[in-house]
């Protein structure tokens, strides 16, 4: 039987690819009906994928063909079946099937419908491949893969100017992640043996401990310079806030739960590899640090629900880092078991908070600035009571889903203080920073549900002094996709079955997973069930592992930061009232610069983007005024000689020139047959 | 079979001799028989596609004498033949260039109207230059061809082109000439060399004899590379300065853009598609084939050259306000990447190389034949005046995506398969020079993206004159994309798709011949690199064989390798 379940994975990608042809080339009725064979799809993907799950084992991989076969090197399509693999997996397909039954509710009426759904089952194709892959080559090939996506769907409604931008620099930074990926995987190449780039090869101990240090190194380097990119880190977080031009569903699939989290998956995967290189873990737990920190505090003052969900997410990806940062002696195992768990119950809260965000949009005509309504707790009951549950997981309260894993992740760094010899204040200060986060996490999700859904109703009127004027832009441009997803109803209501049961189902995970841990808690350890699954991971038995139990103290103050977070934000928003604008006056500088997003952008922009055009402005100058010029006058010198010495042949006739090169060949010949 | 190959290659030109010269030929009856001599020839390259064995060694469909010799006598005294034949190396190009015919002829369906006979004419003659280079066995034959389709394009240029049509057709030509002279020099070099220092002084023009001759040749100066004037370099540089125009590589490449803008869609379709493979084609025939050790001596001018040519080319992309212009110099960008890849000296290198010239053909010719679209019905090809073509011409926007998604080498797209080998071919010979020209994957992106941006996203921006406005009738509407455009892309865009999910046929067809090279070139040049990178490699190489694949042919090879006859 388990063979049977582990044999089938191969299916898991087809089937949601079969979706998307369907969707996209299918007869006319699958594609007006589109969502229907893209959710069967992923659908029973989840299935299959809950079978793998329990099957799962560190050696178990289905060989499904080969790809990409040149004279000295062979990609085999060949998947790896293991635990961290599996639980991915059932978490990829899972949440994704629930946002494609939203999005079937939220995207009705779009003229893109089926593009929509094609690109929903061609993204989950990529990500169970992704995650699938036993081979870096396919890895990559599937990280790109995810990446496309990712640009089509940011760009999805195509007219909007600020979507192709998005869109745009989305692909862009990926792309110079993948830069990394690629020189990594090249470099692996020139040391692996037999050309052999699978995962059994490249992270097993016998390769590690023959490889010279500088080279794994710089491959952990390399990888995690690929990870910053796809997973939303310093310095090329940049793309992922801008990301929410996409629709709201593709925001709650796409750059919340799964795309997101490959970066995540790809360092935890190689950890084998970065446990040589305790100096890159370290620079991975203070990257994760700053990013986790930086990003909650551009979220305290955004106004702009899905961005400050979107800084969240960034946030939130941080930690994760941090986490597999800490993997340090025998922390390792620790480590990737509670950025795993941390990576799996954020993408059922987040994807629940995005949703629950997408709810309240299209309850609001497309309206998604916190300043222009409010009080929607009796219009929106069931949005605002899964908002409720998302938002006490993400601040970290007992007994949801987050509670758990954000204490795993502290209990690893507060472990890393003690163990690390050279770096343990450094752990030790990154716990401190990573509690303040988790403070700031609390207060800025309390302030978005606050504000969003407590104090007096207020719905959004075009005459807001908020209100964009860009409507009435799309409009004169004859932008035929204006309100693009045609919502022709009136505002204020709640969202329609289709769109509440998603919510509801995520909610319930998010409390199930909780009560699951809860289970088995305080006695050996709150994760057990769960450690279990991920401990099933190829090479897992290699990393270090020691007893780490349960901290009362780590989870007392994880507890106490969350509580002060909802605490303020509760004092300050729940009633409309001049506390947050005397506190932005007073502390006006701060305020500023975490409302400009201190300015990152603008930075990129004089540092990178603006050096790379003007530097492509001179070579086209050169081009045209030297490069040209410079051949030109080497052609000219000939015509110089020709006009002193053999101005008659040079006659500028073509028929001459060619009747001459002919000449030439005759004599040359008849030099060579004369010898 | 050899009959066969034959009549592929003269069914275009007789089909264009005619058409050209028929009397009383409309248009629409020039197209049409333009379009059933491209479909023929296609369709007899698929039979020779099918019939092609990758497990032979050597040219295939080629006519053998008794005595071993290919082809027929055509210049009896010296030995000068004419010999076709395929193999691995040209196999592909031979089919890509019937399949982007069909192409540049439906891309002229409604754009050429103005002495339709003559340009289709030209047109199909380019096609029997092009076909009978590729499939030539006979250096004097491969010469012939190789000067015989500078005419037809300077022709199509001049006389079908833009409004600096004259200047970019007499510029295109002298560069290409001034460039093909030298090498003219190199090919008779080496003919003398293998005359003069050969066992029994054999003179010979065949270009596989010459390949398997030169590599033995009794004259032990052949074997030194210290100086600019060792013969191997210097023969290595006069056939490479007709090549390299040809490629083009940086810093011969400013015809190009020049050309390309001013010439009709069809010749920028052939000329990007086809006629700069001849460059790369010419480089591994003869620069890499016959004098192997040049090119190791001169790998860190080559390869600088190449790097300096992706990353300028796509800097120089970036800035383009012209689309043509802009797709022109991804063409410099892209062709860069091929010659890295035929100079990183091993195997996976030169296969990412063989297959990548077929995408880029591929992707380019599409790229240009939708920029052509464009041009016919909006005549400008100024990214400032068009935007949101999305929504004009969707299925164009399908297309233009597709295309520029493979040129900029997504996996599951053609790009990806040669350029990842080669980058990876180029590591191992020289990893700076490889993390550079990585560099070209994210440039590469940033214009195609730029581009794709600029025309099909934002809202809808045409130039006046060209809006379906209800409300003024007096202009005609957008066309529709019309059944031939369809059918011209429709095969690119499969193959597109294709090549990147399914590369293992494509590449397989290729393998031997790339083994065969391979196994010519200085082995200690190309592993002494890699060992530089990481000295604790060696061990790693003793206990394991990382080229089983190689050395089990190196055992069984007819031609040994050069160290054993020396």
């Amino acid at each position: 039987m388990a063979g049977f379940l582990i044999k089938s994975a191969w299916l898991i990608p087809l089937l949601p690819l079969i979706g998307a042809g369907l969707a996209a080339l299918g007869p006319k009725r699958t594609r007006l009906e589109s969502h229907i064979p893209v959710i069967a799809g992923i659908g029973l993907a989840f299935l299959v994928s809950l079978g793998a799950l329990l099957a799962a084992s560190p050696e178990a991989k289905v060989f499904v063909g080969s790809w990409l076969t040149i004279t000295n090197f062979d990609t085999p399509l060949e998947f790896r079946v293991d635990g961290l693999t599996t639980v991915m997996l059932s978490m990829v397909t899972f949440v994704s099937t629930l946002v494609a039954v939203f999005a079937a509710g939220y995207m009705k009426g779009d003229p893109g419908y089926s593009r929509f759904f094609a690109l929903i089952g061609l993204f989950v194709f990529s990500m169970t491949g992704l995650v699938l892959s036993n081979h870096f080559v396919l890895t990559y090939v599937f990280w790109e893969g995810v990446g496309v996506c990712s640009y089509l769907l940011i760009g999805f409604w195509y007219t909007r100017p600020t979507a192709a931008a998005a869109a745009m620099k989305a692909f862009l930074v990926n792309r110079m992640g993948d830069f990394g990926f690629a020189i990594a995987i090249f470099w692996m190449w020139t040391i692996a043996p037999g050309n052999d780039l699978s995962y059994d090869t490249i992270l097993s101990t016998g390769m590690l401990e023959t490889t010279p240090h500088y080279a794994i190194v710089g491959i952990a380097l390399l990888l995690f310079w690929a990870a910053t990119a796809k997973s939303a880190q310093i310095p090329l977080y940049v793309w992922l806030p801008d990301a929410m031009e996409g629709p709201t569903p593709v925001s709650a699939l796409i750059h919340a739960a799964t795309m997101v989290t490959a970066g995540v998956y790809l360092i935890a995967r190689s950890t084998p590899l970065l446990v040589y290189a305790p100096g890159v873990q370290l620079l991975v737990a203070i990257t994760g640090c700053a990013t986790a920190l930086l990003s909650a505090a551009i979220a305290v003052t955004q106004t702009d629900l899905k961005r400050v969900l979107a800084y969240s997410t960034v946030s939130q990806l941080g930690y994760m880092f941090m986490a597999l940062g800490a993997g340090v002696g025998d922390v390792a195992q620790l480590a990737v078991v509670a950025a795993i768990f941390h990576l799996f119950t954020h993408a059922f809260f987040k994807a629940l908070l995005f949703l629950a965000a997408g709810s309240v949009m299209h309850a609001m005509g497309d309206v998604i600035d916190m300043r222009r309504f409010g009080g929607l707790r009796h219009r929106l009951p069931i949005t605002c009571a899964t908002f409720a549950v998302g938002g006490l997981a993400l601040a970290g309260i007992f007994p949801l889903a987050g509670f758990f894993s954000k204490d795993e992740i502290l209990l690893a760094l507060g472990t890393a203080a003690h163990v690390s010899e050279d770096a343990g204040w450094v752990y030790g200060l990154i716990y401190w920073l990573a509690l303040f986060t988790a403070f700031l996490t609390a207060f800025y999700t309390a302030r978005a549900f606050f504000w969003t859904f407590w104090g007096p109703e207020k719905l959004p009127s075009a005459d807001d002094p908020g209100a964009p004027p860009v409507d009435h832009d799309a409009q004169a441009h004859g932008g035929d996709h204006h309100d693009a997803h045609g919502h022709g109803h009136d505002i204020g209501h709640e969202s329609p079955p289709i769109m509440t049961y998603p919510l509801i189902a995520l909610a319930a995970c998010t409390i199930l997973i909780g009560v699951v841990c809860l289970g088995s808690w305080p006695f050996g350890g709150p994760s057990e069930w769960f450690a279990h699954k991920i401990e099933a991971m190829l090479w897992f038995e290699q990393l270090e592992g020691g007893e780490h139990g349960f901290a009362w103290g780590t989870a007392f103050l994880g507890t106490l930061a969350g509580l002060a977070g909802i605490g303020l934000g509760y004092k300050l928003y729940a009633e409309p009232n001049p506390i947050p604008g005397d506190l932005a006056k007073r502390f006006k500088p701060l305020y500023e610069a975490s409302l400009s997003k201190f300015k990152v952008d603008e930075f990129y922009d004089i540092i990178v983007v603006r050096p790379i055009r003007r530097l492509a402005i001179l070579c086209e100058f050169l081009d045209d005024y030297l490069v040209d010029q410079l051949v030109l006058g080497t052609a000219r010198l000939p015509r110089w000689l020709g006009k002193n010495l053999l101005a008659r042949y040079q006659n500028g006739l073509l028929q001459s020139y060619a009747a001459l090169s002919a000449l030439t060949v005759v004599a040359l010949l008849l030099i060579l047959m004369l010898f | 079979m050899a009959t066969l190959l034959v009549i592929t290659i003269l069914i275009p030109l007789i089909a264009g001799l005619a058409t050209a010269l028929a009397p009383g030929l409309d248009r629409d009856q020039a197209r049409k028989i333009a379009l059933g001599a491209v479909v023929v020839t296609l369709g007899l390259s698929l039979v020779l596609l099918v019939g092609f064995r990758p497990e032979i060694r050597g040219p295939q469909f080629a006519f053998q004498t008794l005595d071993g010799h290919y082809g027929w006598a055509w210049i009896a005294k010296t030995d000068i033949r004419v010999a076709f034949g395929l193999d691995g190396l040209s196999l592909w190009l031979f089919v890509l260039t019937s399949l982007l015919m069909i192409t540049a002829v439906c891309s002229s369906w409604e754009s050429v109207s103005d002495r339709a006979p003559q340009y289709y004419g030209f047109l199909l003659a380019l096609q029997t230059g092009l076909l009978g280079l590729f499939a030539s066995l006979d250096v004097v034959l491969f010469y012939v061809f190789f000067e015989f389709t500078l005419i037809p394009l300077f022709f199509l240029i001049g006389l079908w082109g833009g409004p600096k049509r004259k200047k970019a057709a007499v510029t295109f030509f002298l560069y290409t000439l001034a460039g093909s002279l030298l090498t003219l020099l190199g090919v008779i070099s080496l003919v003398a060399v293998n005359y003069l220092y050969s066992r029994g002084h054999v003179l010979t023009f065949s270009i596989p004899e010459l390949t398997s001759g030169l590599a033995v040749v009794q004259w032990d100066d052949w074997y030194k590379t210290n100086s600019w004037t060792s013969p191997q370099v210097l023969i290595f540089l006069l056939l490479f300065a007709g090549f390299a125009i040809k490629v083009p590589m940086f810093p011969f490449h400013t015809w190009l853009p020049l050309a390309h803008v001013e010439a009709p869609t069809a010749g920028s379709i052939v000329l990007a598609g086809v006629l700069l493979k001849v460059g790369t084609y010419g480089l591994m025939r003869f620069n890499l084939a016959m004098t192997p050790l040049g090119s190791a001596a001169l790998f860190p001018l080559i390869a600088t050259l190449a790097v300096a040519g992706v990353i300028y080319g796509a800097l120089a992309a970036l800035a383009q306000t012209d689309v043509k212009r802009l797709v022109a110099y991804s063409s410099v960008s892209h062709m860069g990447f091929i010659v890295l890849g035929i100079f990183a000296m091993n195997a996976t290198g030169l296969d990412g190389a063989v297959i990548q010239q077929i995408n880029h053909g591929l992707t380019t010719g599409a790229l240009f034949a939708c920029v052509g679209m464009i041009y016919d019905r909006y005549h400008t090809r100024q990214l400032a005046d068009l935007g949101g073509l999305w929504s004009r011409l969707p299925v164009l926007a399908l297309f233009l995506m597709l295309a520029a998604m493979g040129s900029a080498a997504v996996p599951l797209l053609c790009g990806f398969t040669g350029e990842f080998p080669i980058l990876a071919g180029a590591f191992e010979t020289s990893p700076r020079s490889a993390v550079l020209a990585a560099t070209g994957m994210i440039l590469g992106a940033a214009y195609l993206l730029w581009m794709l941006r600029k025309l099909l996203f934002g809202p809808l921006k045409e130039p006046h004159g060209h809006t379906t406005d209800a409300t003024n009738g007096h202009h005609p509407a957008v066309a529709p994309v019309g059944w031939y455009e369809i059918a011209g892309l429709s095969p690119l865009m499969i193959l597109i798709v294709l090549i990147g999910v399914y590369p293992r046929p494509f590449l397989n067809q290729s393998k031997l011949a790339v083994v065969d090279l391979v196994e010519t070139l200085p082995q200690s040049a190309v592993a002494s690199a890699p060992a530089r990178l990481d000295p604790a490699r060696a061990r790693s190489l003793d206990q394991n064989d990382r080229t089983p694949v190689l050395s089990a042919s190196v055992a069984t090879a007819p031609a040994a390798s050069l160290g054993d006859r020396r």
